[in-house]
């Protein structure tokens, strides 16, 4: 099945060429969205052999995401995968996060990192996330392990039935919500996600998880 | 009536006939229309009849009449706020749909340009 990695990346110039390095070594269509850099990620993702969207000016990452599935259906995607720029996560798990699909057990695959115990997860990003799912369960029915993995697969039919309206970190659940909604088979699959001080940095802070709650809020008034 | 009063009636009537005016233009929803129209008559009305507020701080049980407007104005003054926060956030999703267009469609022109070069 024709399958495509979508990855957003906001000033990442430090890690970005290294990524899709690896990532290209088990797919070989990679949409990269640069989402308004300010340092030299676009032109370091032009050098590489990867489609290269740039958003004009900063959108937020599920802007980026979205833009990136939209032209990766436009070219016949099958399966999308939606992959960080920060260096957290292994690409070495994407023929694992494909296969439920391929295998027909399900349309969504969500990677988790409390699955197992290979992710060294601080404890106060530990307490934020516990706090999404515990939100996530609250809001839409789903008994998660981890509601905020940006390390998902999803057919073409989940991505073009899904609304995504969400252009910040909202759109994680937004996604959730989407796929409960439509009554998709999820499945979850144990992640690695390797934590630096680098992913820290930019990763969401306990404060972001009150404005997801917020963006979804008014969400509905919208 | 003194200066003050006048003034703001004046102001009240303007803001009523610019409103009407804006409606029959279309520029105005009639929900909005009537809103903001009931919104003057309210001012109008208590500026040229100040004890009504007493009258209606009595009922409530507010206590001064000025307490009621006063409560009433913060109301009023939040839920405008709020559609101003919906509305920004309406912008926003915009902004993003025209700068994803530009961005897609800048990939698509790159790609015939392209195309056409190795032809």
């Amino acid at each position: 099945m024709k399958t495509f990695v979508v990855i957003a990346a906001f000033n990442e110039e430090k890690k970005i060429q290294k990524i899709l390095h690896d990532v290209r070594r088990y797919c070989q269509n990679i949409i990269v969205v640069d989402d308004g850099s300010e340092d030299k990620t676009f032109n370091l993702i032009r050098k590489c052999r990867v489609v290269s969207l740039r958003h004009l000016f900063n959108r937020g990452q599920g802007a980026a995401l979205k833009t990136g599935i939209d032209l990766a259906l436009n070219n016949g995607a099958e399966i999308i995968i939606t992959f960080d720029a920060d260096g957290q996560m292994s690409p070495k798990e994407i023929p694992r996060i494909v296969k439920p699909i391929l295998d027909g057990k399900a349309d969504v695959v969500l990677g988790s990192r409390f699955l197992d115990i290979r992710s060294n997860i601080p404890f106060s990003r530990k307490l934020i996330l516990k706090m999404a799912i515990f939100f996530t369960k609250i809001t839409t029915g789903l008994e998660l392990t981890d509601s905020h993995n940006g390390f998902r697969a999803m057919t073409a039919e989940v991505a073009k039935r899904i609304d995504l309206q969400q252009d910040r970190m909202a759109h994680a659940s937004e996604i959730l919500n989407e796929v409960a909604k439509k009554k998709f088979k999820i499945m979850e699959i144990p992640v690695t996600v390797k934590y630096s001080e680098y992913s820290l940095n930019k990763g969401q802070k306990a404060s972001g998880f009150l404005k997801i709650i917020l963006d979804l809020f008014f969400d509905k008034f919208i | 009536m003194n200066l003050v009063q006048l003034i703001i009636v004046a102001i009240s009537v303007f803001s009523l006939l610019k409103l009407s005016i804006k409606f029959k233009r279309k520029e105005l929803s009639l929900k909005e229309a009537f809103a903001w129209g009931v919104l003057w008559l309210i001012i109008a009305i208590v500026v040229l009849l100040p004890n009504i507020t007493s009258i209606i701080a009595l009922e409530l049980g507010v206590g001064r009449g000025v307490d009621a407007v006063i409560y009433f104005s913060v109301i009023v003054i939040f839920y405008i706020l709020f559609r101003v926060f919906i509305w920004q956030k309406k912008i926003e999703r915009d902004i993003t749909k025209i700068v994803r267009y530009i961005s897609i469609d800048e990939k698509y022109h790159e790609n015939s340009n392209k195309r056409k070069n190795r032809k």
